[in-house]
Parts: structure tokens; sequence; C-alpha cells
């Protein structure tokens, strides 16, 4: 039944995620084919300007789509449990837990697909992007930079280097479930009160708590000179880790700061996720 | 209160104490070994030819015309001096370095002990030898024997080529650099000219081929240039797949100010993160059973914060 549950959640999704995936695909090769023109160089001022409005705006987008996909889901998701359709989704044969643990594996889920999505992007533009020799429409310079940094990485840290891949794809899915569980508890604290709170006001006050969290840890690249004055700041912290660590424990320090903040975070998602899942099972507000 | 509450919070207090207890531990823990990063106040005399910074007194070297400031990290203070009529900042390779140089490279001055080395350097041909990738900004250390083998060359026949012809073509410039990799002196090309790879050894040329500031010119004039065997080629071409990259490590004296700031507040933040939060979430985890129920849901959540404080606790003997 989770499994329906999970399948039924992503469908829900798919036509807006299709939708992102189609307008990044098509803007990556026009954004490439502009970066090359002008990597290529030799223009008039007003060409150049253009182009590089229009490269600026398909960074853009590629940021905003990833909050407007998840926003969607998210009111997707307040909908399914707070609106008048939590009378039929409560009746489902399944407990709440199932409920829930579906849309935040579903959210995850999202995540790692729009980060695919952004890896296929970001693959495309590599192979448009530099100026290729006389005679060829593509270029591998691209790749070749990107295999000679990786080279470099594995000659430098051996191994390690494999840990550290996967203990930054398991923090990105660490990451999404914290701010998942933050805005499903936003919603659930939302849909508690008397007077409801309407759309998807709930979905932003969770991404903006997300953010100001960040922000106070000095993650946020707004706030990174906050980040040295404030004493619990996550920069101070590694800073001091990257100036005590020597040589010969540098790599064995930072994969343990991977793991770290990889548990971290899921501790502080998996507190969320108890808390919302104690909403729905006590203190349930459809009225 | 029944009995097992009792038992899990005495647990989770001993658990608190034992790690509050050896989390300042942390604050033991230091830096790697490297020289001191104070903050300098220099002192320039009045006629301008005695630099001191409070504990070393550098005197001005007079860079003979030909060798190159090239130094490949730069550590820039933040005290200025007045000299020669103006403000300017001071630079050295490193924190405490025995050469220190103003802004512009204009004005050198060094340690009694770096005079002698500098000027073993310049009156001898003596030092590290370097290939330098003109095409790509890469470069690649040159055995001495290659070096040796390139100026025999001189014996053989050679061929006379104007030097404009040279400026266009894809050159290797060999560069003779002191021990401490802050001067440099020209010291010959390798061209390559119609496919193949042809020397010059600047050495041997007269003055009018060099501009004001000593570096080969290519205005006017012709040179013989000798033809490399397939030895010496690839010699060459070896060291040319071995160069790497240049790169140039600048570090601001100013920076020593933040880093203050992290050392200062960096036991707070270890303790922080590493000790006191997941402590928490532990004894959340511990607790909650007993107040509300989902027993297995806040269990996981104690044994994350446990496994958090391994980690934390593992890391920290690291940097012990």
């Amino acid at each position: 039944m989770f499994r329906k549950l999970f399948s039924y959640d992503m469908r829900a999704v798919k036509p807006i995620f299709k939708l992102q995936a189609l307008i990044s695909l098509i803007l990556s090769v026009f954004c490439g084919l502009a970066q090359r023109r002008l990597n290529y160089g030799r223009m008039d001022d007003t060409y150049q300007g253009l182009l590089i409005t229009f490269v600026s705006l398909c960074f853009v987008w590629f940021f905003a789509s990833y909050f407007i996909v998840q926003v969607n889901y998210f009111n997707y998701c307040k909908k399914n449990f707070y609106s008048d359709e939590g009378y039929l989704t409560f009746t489902l044969p399944v407990t709440r837990r199932q409920l829930l643990w579906s849309k935040t594996l579903g959210c995850v889920t999202l995540g790692a697909m729009q980060m695919l999505l952004y890896l296929t992007v970001g693959a495309i533009m590599l192979l448009l992007a530099p100026v290729p020799d006389k005679g060829s429409v593509l270029s591998l310079e691209g790749y070749r930079m990107l295999f000679r940094g990786l080279a470099d990485w594995w000659n430098s840290v051996g191994a390690w280097m494999l840990v550290y891949l996967l203990e930054i794809a398991l923090l990105l899915g660490c990451l999404q479930l914290l701010f998942g569980a933050i805005v499903f508890y936003c919603e659930a604290l939302a849909a508690a009160r008397k007077k409801k709170t309407k759309g998807v006001t709930a979905v932003f006050i969770g991404i903006l708590i997300y953010y100001v969290i960040n922000s106070f840890l000095g993650l946020s690249i707004f706030s990174l000179s906050l980040g040295y004055s404030n004493p619990l700041s996550l920069l101070t912290l590694l800073v001091g880790i990257f100036e005590r660590l020597n040589a010969q424990t540098v790599n064995a320090g930072w994969a343990l700061v991977l793991g770290a903040a990889c548990t971290a975070a899921s501790s502080f998602g998996w507190i969320l996720v108890c808390l919302t899942l104690d909403r729905l099972e006590r203190k349930l507000n459809l009225t | 209160m029944n009995k097992k509450f009792l038992r899990r919070i005495s647990v989770l207090f001993l658990f608190a104490v034992l790690f509050t207890a050896i989390s300042p531990l942390v604050c033991f823990a230091t830096a790697d070994d490297e020289p001191s990063r104070e903050f300098v106040r220099w002192k320039l005399s009045e006629d301008e030819r005695t630099l001191s910074d409070g504990k070393t007194t550098y005197t001005r070297y007079h860079l003979p015309l030909g060798v190159i400031l090239d130094a490949r990290s730069e550590y820039r203070y933040e005290n200025t001096v007045f000299l020669d009529g103006e403000y300017t900042s001071l630079i050295s390779n490193q924190p405490g370095g025995q050469v220190v140089w103003s802004n512009y490279g204009n004005f050198v001055f060094v340690t009694d002990s770096a005079r002698e080395d500098l000027d073993a350097f310049v009156e001898n041909d003596k030092g590290i030898m370097r290939l330098w990738v003109n095409e790509d900004a890469r470069e690649a250390t040159i055995a001495e024997e290659t070096v040796s083998a390139l100026n025999a060359l001189a014996e053989s026949g050679g061929r006379t080529v104007s030097v404009q012809e040279l400026e266009d073509a894809l050159v290797y410039i060999l560069y003779l650099c002191d021990e401490s990799n802050i001067f440099c002196k020209e010291y010959g090309g390798i061209y390559k000219l119609s496919g193949k790879l042809y020397y010059l050894n600047y050495r041997t040329l007269s003055n009018n081929h060099f501009d004001s500031e000593g570096y080969f010119s290519y205005r006017s004039g012709s040179v013989t240039v000798y033809p490399l065997d397939n030895t010496l080629t690839n010699a060459v071409r070896d060291a040319d797949e071995k160069a790497e990259y240049r790169g140039y490590e600048t570090i601001w004296e100013n920076e020593e100010g933040w880093l203050e700031v992290v050392g200062d507040s960096f036991p707070i933040a270890y303790a922080f993160w590493g000790f006191v939060l997941p402590i928490a979430f532990t004894s959340l985890g511990a607790i909650l059973p007993t107040v509300k129920k989902r027993t297995k849901c806040w269990g996981i959540l104690t044994l994350l914060g446990v496994l958090w404080l391994i980690l934390a606790t593992v890391l920290m003997i690291l940097m012990l």
C-alpha cells in the first residue's frame, strides 16, 4: 500500500516536473550556445549585453524552477492532508505514519530527480559552452578539464574521493529531508489554527524558516559576514577544523565532518517528522 | 515519576557530564606549526635604506638588470611605509620572510643572510632551472644536464633568424630561479620554427637585444638559433608534458583578524555543535517515549544523537 501511496504522490508532481525538465533542457542548449558565443569574443557591446542578460535569466530560471516545483509539491501535500480532501485521505486503509512517510520520501525523491536534471543541464552546457576547434561542432575541452580536476582530486586524496562523493550525495538527501520536514511541520502548525492559513502561506513560512536558520548558521550567501561574528556559526566551526587538521588527519577529518553533517541534518529532520506525525495523529483539525 | 524515567534521566545526566567534561579538550587543539602572522608595524629609516619590523632588520638591495622579482607566493602586510614620496604596502613571500619588497616590486629589502644568498645568485648561474611554457602559463623544472647540452649546441651550426620571426613562434623560456623561488633570470628560449625546435642562449647576446627591464627584446635585429637533436627535443617534450599550471598564492595579513575571531570562538562552536546539540537530541529521544508514545520514532532520534556524539568525539581526537 505504501508503494501505491508513493506512486500516487509522484504522479501528482509529474506534470510540473516534466514541464520544468523540458524548459530547462531546451534552455540549457541555448544557454550553452550563448556562452560559447561569449567565450569566442569579438562582438559589439549591445549584442554582448543581450547575451549576458539571456544567460543570467537562464540561471535565474534554473534556480527559481527548483522552488516552483517544490512549492507546488508542498501545496499538493497540504491540500491532500488539511483541506476537504483530507477527509478522503485519512479514510484510506493506511496508517498516518505511512501517509506522512510517503510524502516525505516523495520530497526527497523529487529533490534527487531535480538534482539529476541539473546535472544533465550542466553536462549539456559543458559540451556546448567551450569554443570547439575549426571543423568540429562540439568541444570536449570542458569535460577534459572536469576529468582532469577529478583526476587531480583522486591523486591528492585517493579513495577518500569516493567516500566524499558518497557523503556529499547523502548530505544533499539529508538536507532535502530537513527542508521537507520543516515545511510539513509548518503546514501542520498552520492547519491546527482556528483561523486557517490560506493557500501556500504555510509553505512559504516553512521556506522562510529554513532560510532564517541557514542565515543564522552562516550558510546563506547573504549572511557570510554575520557568519564570522556569530560564535555558533558553522563557518567558524569549519574554518577552525580546517586550521587544526594536519596532513595525516585531514582526509579522515573531512569525512567525519561530512558524516556528522549528515547525522545532524537528519536528526533535525527526524525530530520534525516525529513532531508532525504527533500532530497528524493527535491534533488533526480538518474543520 | 516512574523508575524507568528516573533511570533514563540519570544515565543521560552521566552522558552529559562526561561529554561536557571532555569537550574543553578541543580548546587545546592548536593549528599546524606555521610562521607567526602577528601584525607587523614597519619602520623605515629616514634615508629609506633600512626597514625594520621590530625584530628583524632589512636593508635595501638594488636588483641588477635582468634579475626579475617573481615570487610564487605573496604575503601582503597591512601596514604601509612612506617610501619614495608615497605610501606603499609591503610584501614578502611568507610571514617573517627574509626578503620584503614594495607594492610594485621597485624596492627590495633583504636581511643579511638573504643578501649573501642573493649576491651569490646574481653573480653565479646556480639555482633551479625552470621551463616556462609561454602558450598556457605552465612550468616544469628541467635538469641541469639538459641545459648544459643545450648550451653545447652552440658548437654546432646554427641558423640566423630575425627576432620578429621568433616573436610569432611558440616559445619555451628557460628561467634560472634562486632557491627561495623569489628571483629569476631569463636564461634562454626554445623556439618552434617550421615544426622544429631551436635554442637561443640569451647569455651569449649583446645588450642591444634586451629592453630597459632586462627582458629579451623582439623589437629588431637578428640572432643565431641552434636546432635541437632528437634527445634534447624529447627532453623538452617530456618537460612540457610534466609542466603544470603555475598558480600564485596571496595571503593578506588582515586575514589574521578573522582567524583570531575563529580561534576565540572555535571551542564554543565545537562544544555547541559537537556536544551540546547531540546531547539535547539524545536526551529528547530518551525522555520523550515516557511522556508520549511512539518509542521507535524517538529511539531512532537517540541513535542519531549518539552517532553524532561519536563522530564529534573522534574528530576532536584527530584534531588534538
